[in-house]
């Protein structure tokens, strides 16, 4: 069932920790994100499965074929271990057109000429290259290099193809075409794909497991829905997606549930749940979970002031201050409420961050 | 790749190379330069009792000095003043006929130094074609031309130079950014103004550094002072080192050697820094197109401008060496009766038209080529690779010994042989090895340059691509590394040869008899019973045989793109 198993992986660069104590099952025909900022050891977490890094500790088992085991003295070569791997600067080889540079792959492991020609029409065709096979790297397009790339990567079948931000050279809506591009062609071949990005909206957008890494470590993994309303700490909280972060409680407040921060009541909230948070903990609120009224709900509720409102098409993001705290506010009926002006907040749902 | 834990006791084959390449650098490159110094500094066995200052400070040393001063600053100056004029107009006007103003810059590039020095005399001589035209077009008989003169050093050397000047400005010129520009235009500067503050600061740092590289070509240049300032009894620093040992003061010449590396070596440190300098500062990594300043009606009057020009350097020399070439004599007058291809047939295929058959010196001169281009290769691929795996120090020291060579005028080469090769305990001098050795130490830095550019460009994960695609360490070695400096071993090989069928210094001064090279024929037939029609000839097949080569480097540089301009010694 798991396609690859990573069982308590290290990696050390000097005295920095890049990768600590990893364990991670991935299921067969998924793509797994790994998501995390810049420095957060993801790509090194990455090249230890390629076999590009060898790591210090812990082992790593593809298909029940170990790949890596520090115990036993395990450790496959880079060719020996049947991956793909699409890099972010491509690594396309400068010297070979683009049919040797895709067929790479197929004439080192041997495969007759018959063969390669045959596969190379399916990938051309399926990565919309032809009539680009006599060209050399440096005369395509960024996002044609892009799709050289990728297809190199996959014209072996690979067991396990691995990506490296493979989109974060290439313009916005280019790159939109192409997640949907990438996840189509992994859903129909049925590919497991690890996913590694630093753009959160990428991550969630195009995985079926979510794993969030900072500093080594992994801090929550799961379905990108279930990581994203139920983040588990503070960090994933404020990276994936935005949030409001306060410490405060639920309490009952004159027959209604009312979110408070040190005795003050902020705002109601619409539903109730299960088990009211009633000491000060720290909650998240997301932006689309707040709306914004001119009146208050009950009598000594907290007044907020819109302190900065910006545009963004389909709806409106304004800033409330209130009680010492900024909220984040998504709306639709922006003309309503001109900056300055005096609103009361009601929150449909709030999530405890454990933490 | 990581050192995996299967291949740990692979046997130390980087040590092995790294120790190999140390000691052929030592010998090849470091010992003569070291015999050169200890022979400045003692007296020598001719001991002529001369202390080094006391060397230096003699009037006629003063006077070479100054002559060499004088013509460096006024080819820099030309050749900066010509090259990037003329790079400007080709990259940011709308000049027409940019193809042909190139191609004939290029085909100057192609002329030998020596040769052009000749087609020079050929022209404007006493019985000069120029002399001659104006005869019998105005009967004007009052010329006097001083063709034989420092002057004329100076015009030959900056129209054999200028193109290296153009080359390297009209990259300069085309990686700026139009932007860069349009913004100074967009803050309210005129088209002068944003010249003025932005185009000329940008290209300031690589007009420096060529010409600094310029300047210390022509100092380093024999070939045509001696041909055009010698029999004017002037002489420049390169001369006054072949007279000295062609006068039997070896101890003399030892030391303005030392002294033309002094301020060589200076000038070309200076270069370098500058260049490392230029890098950053002017390569963009996506240059975009540059900005086109329209000349309007100015355009084709500034082209045949230009094309007069070129007429003048490149296509009149031209004409001048191959019409000498079919006379006869030199001298006759130009008709029909006096033409022959008999020059040809002599030169070619006659066994003992003199003391030297033109055979047994294309023989020697390709023979010594081959094997120290393939040398020369050799080592620096294997240089280049042991640097591209680790970064270390040692690499560093290795990569500066073997470019070292650059910093060297050639005859100071040739000097440093003969002191180092003609002792105990390595006895060459007499024997091809001596040339061998030299052009080898020579050609090193030229194969370096030929392929440095195109390793730095094998990213790391170029590498990693390969293994992870299936390929063992061996077979990434071989399909990625070695096949990106293929090209520029092939070229790097050919420019070689090239140099070795022209090269006039070196092989002068170290052959014996019976070693004679192209270069010594061309140098020495003069002098024999032969006009300069039998000069012309062999001048007419060694252009013929530096266009060929010429034209297949070009052809395959243009097809991988990523071989840096060529901007080698070569005299």
């Amino acid at each position: 069932m798991y396609q690859l198993i990573l069982a308590h992986l290290s990696k050390r660069f000097g005295s920095v920790k890049a990768v600590d104590d990893i364990s991670v099952k991935i299921k067969k025909g998924e793509l797994t994100a790994i998501l995390g900022p810049s420095g957060s050891g993801k790509s090194t977490l990455l090249s230890c499965i390629a076999g590009i890094e060898q790591p210090d500790h812990g082992s790593i088992t593809v298909n029940h074929t170990c790949m890596f085991d520090d115990q036993q003295h395990i450790c496959l070569p880079p060719e020996k271990r049947g991956m793909s791997f699409v890099f972010q600067e491509y690594a396309l080889w400068p010297h070979m057109k683009v049919h040797q540079n895709v067929s790479f792959p197929l004439r080192v492991r041997k495969v007759p000429k018959q063969k390669i020609a045959e596969r190379l029409e399916q990938v051309f065709d399926l990565f919309h290259l032809k009539g680009k096979e006599d060209r050399y790297p440096y005369q395509l397009s960024g996002g044609e290099q892009q799709r050289v790339s990728i297809a190199r990567a996959l014209v072996t079948d690979p067991d396990l193809l691995l990506l490296d931000e493979p989109l974060s050279h290439l313009d916005a809506s280019l790159k939109e075409e192409m997640q949907r591009e990438i996840r189509r062609i992994q859903q129909s071949m049925g590919l497991t794909v690890i996913y590694v990005t630093h753009d959160q909206i990428e991550a969630l957008s195009i995985s079926d497991h979510l794993v969030v890494m900072d500093y080594g470590h992994i801090l929550q993994q799961g379905t990108p829905r279930d990581v994203y309303r139920h983040p588990e700490n503070s960090f994933v909280a404020g990276f994936v997606g935005t949030n409001n972060l306060l410490i405060g409680a639920i309490k009952e407040h004159m027959g209604i549930m009312m979110l408070t921060v040190g005795g003050d009541c902020l705002c109601p909230i619409s539903y109730t749940p299960n088990d009211p948070f009633k000491t000060e903990t720290m909650l998240a609120v997301r932006p689309e979970d707040i709306t914004m009224k001119s009146y208050p709900d009950i009598l000594d509720q907290q007044v907020g002031i819109i302190i900065k409102s910006i545009f963004k098409g389909a709806l409106q993001q304004c800033w409330v201050a209130i009680h010492g705290y900024e909220f984040i506010v998504y709306t639709e009926n922006s003309t309503k409420y001109p900056l300055g002006s005096e609103v009361y907040l009601a929150v449909s749902k709030v999530t405890l961050v454990p933490d | 790749m990581g050192s995996f834990k299967r291949h740990v006791k692979r046997p130390d084959l980087n040590q092995l190379i790294y120790g190999g390449l140390i000691a052929v650098v030592a010998v090849t490159v470091v010992y003569p330069f070291v015999m050169l110094l200890i022979r400045s500094f003692t007296g020598g066995v001719s001991g002529d009792g001369l202390s080094l200052i006391h060397m230096i400070t003699r009037r006629q040393i003063l006077k070479s000095l100054l002559h060499t001063f004088l013509v460096s600053l006024s080819v820099t100056s030309a050749t900066l003043a010509i090259g990037g004029s003329l790079a400007w107009l080709v990259v940011r006007t709308d000049i027409p006929g940019k193809v042909l103003i190139e191609r004939l810059v290029l085909i100057t590039f192609m002329i030998p130094a020596y040769i052009l020095g000749v087609s020079w005399l050929e022209l404007f001589g006493r019985n000069g074609y120029v002399s001659r035209f104006l005869m019998s077009t105005i009967g004007y008989g009052g010329y006097d031309l001083q063709y034989y003169s420092l002057t004329a050093v100076a015009v030959v050397l900056s129209v054999h130079l200028y193109p290296l000047v153009f080359l390297a400005l009209k990259s300069a010129f085309q990686q700026h950014d139009r932007s860069l520009e349009n913004a100074a235009v967009v803050s309210g500067a005129s088209a002068l103004q944003s010249f003025r503050y932005i185009t000329l600061p940008l290209v300031m740092p690589s007009v420096a550094s060529i010409g600094l590289f310029v300047f210390s070509r022509s100092m380093a240049n024999f070939s045509v002072p001696a041909l055009l300032a010698l029999p004017a009894r002037k002489e420049v620093l390169t001369t006054h080192i072949f007279s000295a040992l062609s006068a039997l003061r070896l101890q003399e010449a030892t030391i303005l050697s030392l002294l033309l590396v002094i301020l060589s070596g200076s000038v070309y440190l200076f270069y370098r820094t500058l260049q490392s300098r230029t890098n950053c500062v002017t390569s963009s990594r996506e240059a975009k197109e540059p900005k086109i300043y329209n000349m309007k009606n100015k355009r084709w009057p500034v082209f045949f401008l230009v094309l007069l020009f070129q007429s003048f350097t490149t296509i009149l020399p031209l004409i001048a060496i191959i019409l000498s070439s079919l006379l006869k004599r030199w001298g006759l007058p130009l008709s029909w009766e006096y033409f022959t291809l008999n020059n040809y047939k002599v030169l070619l295929f006659n066994q003992d038209f003199s003391t030297i058959s033109f055979r047994s010196a294309f023989m020697n001169s390709a023979g010594y080529g081959i094997i120290a281009a393939t040398g020369a290769v050799l080592i620096a691929s294997l240089t280049l690779y042991s640097t591209y795996q680790k970064r270390h120090m040692r690499s560093r020291v290795l990569v500066a010994l073997t470019t070292w060579p650059m910093a060297f005028p050639n005859i100071v080469l040739a000097i440093a042989a003969i002191l180092a090769w003609n002792r105990w305990p390595i006895r060459l001098y007499g024997t091809p090895w001596v040339i061998i050795i030299t052009y080898f130490v020579l050609f090193i830095p030229i194969c370096m340059k030929q392929m440095s550019g195109l390793i730095e460009r094998i990213d790391p994960t170029m590498m990693h691509a390969a293994r992870i695609y299936g390929a063992s360490p061996i077979r990434a070695f071989f399909s990625v590394i070695l096949a990106t400096i293929l090209p520029g071993a092939k070229n790097g090989w050919l420019l070689c040869f090239l140099i070795a069928l022209r090269e006039i210094p070196i092989a002068l001064m170290l052959y014996s008899s019976g070693q004679e090279t192209l270069g010594v024929l061309l140098f020495g037939m003069q002098s024999q019973s032969y006009g300069l029609e039998m000069t012309s000839t062999l001048a007419v097949v060694i252009i013929v045989c530096t266009m060929g080569g010429h034209s297949i480097i070009q052809k395959s540089k243009r097809s991988i793109r990523y071989v840096p301009i060529d901007t080698s010694s070569s005299e």
